[in-house]
C-alpha cells in the first residue's frame, strides 16, 4: 500500500506519508509482479485518493483489481459478469438486490455520447464540447478547458445517471486513453481500448487493455506532469520500476472494480457510507 | 462575512450568488474515475423563491450571506407594507414590501405566526405556516348530506386564495389547508 512514487494522474491528489506515498490504486505493483510472473493475479485491497469526499466517494475504499494474461477486453468483460453473477446470487439470500441482467448490455462510448448531445465525442471539435457545456449549463468549466474534462463533465452528468441497469461501456475518446492501448473502432475513429461497467448510474469497474509500450507510457507521464505544472499541482516523478515492467509485461487486459460501490449500487444505498 | 468552500456546502448554508442570497439545497461531488472534480449544487434564490442548478470546481468558494430567519406574528397591511412583529418577547416591529410577500400573500392571515427572511437586516420572503385556517367567501351553494368523496368545486378564501374543496362545503365555513400544496385539508368546527 505504501509506495516510493505517487500516481500522475492530474485529477488524483497523492496522500504522502512521510514515508512514502498511499497507492490511488494497487496497479503500479501489480504489473511489476505480472512482469516477474507471467501470470494473471488479482488483490483486494484498500486504495487511497485525497479529498475525494462524497455521495460515492471516500478518500479510503476498498478495490478489487485483477489482470488476465492474454485476454481481450471482450474476453474480460464475461470474466466480470460471471463474477458479478456469483457475488450477486451469493447477497441475494440475505435481501432484495438491484437485478442484474445477463448478460449486460454492450455499448459504445459514442452511440450514448450521441444520443444525448447529438455530437460524436470522437469529431466534435473544442468548441462544440465547449457550447454543449455551456448549454447544460457546466459552469465550473473556463474557456480552453481541457477535451478530456469537457468529455467527463458532459458524460457524468449527462450519460451516467442514465446507467441504472448493469452497463459495460467501450471504446473511450482517445484523449482518455491513460493506461489503455488505443485501437481503431468500426466507424474509424482512434479510440482508447478501455470499458466501464455501471450499475444504479454510477461507475462500478475500470478495464484496459493494458498498455505494453513503455516508450508511449513515459511520454503520457510527462504529459500529465506538463498539465500538472500549468495548474500548480506537483509533478510526480515517472515509477522508473513501472516503465521498465511495462518492457517485459506480456498482452494483459486489467480491471478494477470499487467495492464499496458495487454493494452501495446492490443494495440500492443513497450514500457510500452505509455499506 | 465569511467564504465558504464547496466542501463546506451543507443543505441550509446561505450564500451569495449573482448578487441574490441563497439556501443550498442540495451539493453532490462529482469525480469521474481519473477525471476533473467538481460539485453540482441545487440552490434556492431567496429572493424570487427558484431553485437554480450550477456547478462548481471542488474547491472553488462563494461568499456567505447575511440571511436570519425570525418567527413573527403577522399584524397588517397598511396598503404599501405589511407589518410583523417579532415573537421573541422583543415586540420589536418589521415592515416587509410586496416583493418580499407577493409568494405568500394569500395565506397571509392577521395574527398567524409566520417565518420573515431578513438579507442585511431587510426582509425579503416571509414563509407561512405549514397549515392555516381561513374562512371562505365565495362558492357555488353546498350540496346537503353530500359528504361522499369524489367531487370538488372551487373556493374563494378571506384571502383572496382560490382551493379546491369538497362539494359540502359553504360560505362561512372556515377550512383548513395546506400552504405547501394549496390542498384542502379538512373542515374546522367553529
Amino acid at each position: 500500500m505504501l509506495r516510493e512514487y505517487g500516481s500522475s494522474e492530474i485529477h488524483l491528489d497523492n496522500l504522502i506519508l512521510e514515508q512514502g506515498y498511499l497507492q490511488t490504486s494497487p496497479e503500479y505493483a501489480m504489473k511489476g509482479l505480472i512482469a516477474d510472473s507471467g501470470r494473471s493475479i488479482y488483490q483486494i485491497c484498500p486504495a487511497f485518493r485525497g479529498g475525494e469526499e462524497g455521495r460515492r466517494h471516500r478518500v479510503e475504499f476498498q478495490m478489487l483489481e485483477w489482470y488476465r494474461v492474454d485476454y481481450s477486453l471482450r474476453e474480460l468483460m464475461i470474466d466480470l459478469e460471471s463474477l458479478l453473477a456469483r457475488a450477486h446470487s451469493a447477497l441475494a439470500s440475505d435481501e432484495v438486490l438491484l437485478p442484474l441482467p445477463q448478460p449486460l448490455t454492450r455499448v459504445a462510448y459514442a452511440t450514448l455520447f450521441e444520443a444525448r448531445f447529438g455530437a460524436c465525442p470522437h469529431t466534435a471539435s473544442d468548441d462544440e464540447l465547449m457550447e454543449l457545456c455551456r448549454s447544460l449549463p457546466l459552469a465550473h468549466l473556463e474557456e480552453g478547458a481541457r477535451r478530456a474534462d469537457m468529455l467527463d463533465a458532459l458524460f457524468s452528468t449527462g450519460v451516467e445517471p442514465d446507467l441504472v441497469r448493469g452497463t459495460l461501456v467501450s471504446d473511450f475518446p482517445a484523449c482518455q486513453a491513460t493506461l489503455a492501448e488505443y485501437r481503431i473502432d468500426d466507424a474509424g475513429h482512434q479510440v482508447a481500448d478501455r470499458f466501464e461497467f455501471f450499475l444504479g448510474g454510477m461507475e462500478i469497474a475500470n478495464a484496459y487493455q493494458e498498455l505494453i509500450d513503455a516508450e508511449e507510457l513515459s511520454r503520457r507521464f510527462s504529459e500529465n506532469n506538463a498539465v500538472r505544472r500549468t495548474v500548480g499541482k506537483p509533478e510526480i516523478v515517472d515509477d522508473p520500476g513501472l516503465l521498465e515492467a511495462t518492457t517485459r509485461m506480456p498482452r494483459c487486459a486489467g480491471i478494477a472494480l470499487g467495492i464499496d460501490r458495487l454493494l452501495m449500487a446492490l443494495f440500492k444505498e443513497a450514500s457510500i457510507s452505509e455499506v | 462575512m465569511a467564504s465558504y468552500s464547496t466542501n463546506e456546502f451543507k443543505s441550509g448554508l446561505k450564500v451569495m450568488l449573482e448578487g441574490d442570497p441563497c439556501s443550498i439545497v442540495e451539493n453532490e461531488f462529482v469525480k469521474p474515475g481519473k477525471g476533473q472534480a467538481f460539485n453540482r449544487v441545487k440552490l434556492k434564490n431567496l429572493k424570487t423563491g427558484r431553485v437554480w442548478e450550477r456547478t462548481f470546481k471542488s474547491g472553488e468558494s462563494l461568499e456567505g450571506a447575511d440571511v436570519m430567519d425570525y418567527d413573527m406574528e403577522y399584524l397588517y397591511n397598511d396598503g404599501e407594507y405589511w407589518h410583523f412583529m417579532k415573537t421573541d418577547g422583543s415586540y420589536e416591529q418589521l415592515a416587509a414590501d410586496h416583493a418580499a410577500v407577493e409568494e405568500c400573500i394569500s395565506w397571509l392571515k392577521e395574527t398567524d405566526k409566520v417565518t420573515v427572511t431578513l438579507w442585511n437586516e431587510v426582509p425579503i420572503s416571509v414563509t407561512p405556516p405549514n397549515f392555516v385556517e381561513l374562512e371562505v367567501v365565495e362558492t357555488d351553494p353546498g350540496l346537503k348530506g353530500d359528504t361522499a368523496q369524489g367531487g370538488s368545486k372551487p373556493a374563494t378564501l378571506s384571502t383572496g386564495a382560490v382551493v379546491k374543496v369538497p362539494l359540502f362545503i359553504n360560505v362561512g365555513e372556515v377550512v383548513r389547508v395546506d400552504t405547501r400544496t394549496a390542498e384542502y385539508q379538512n373542515r374546522v368546527k367553529q
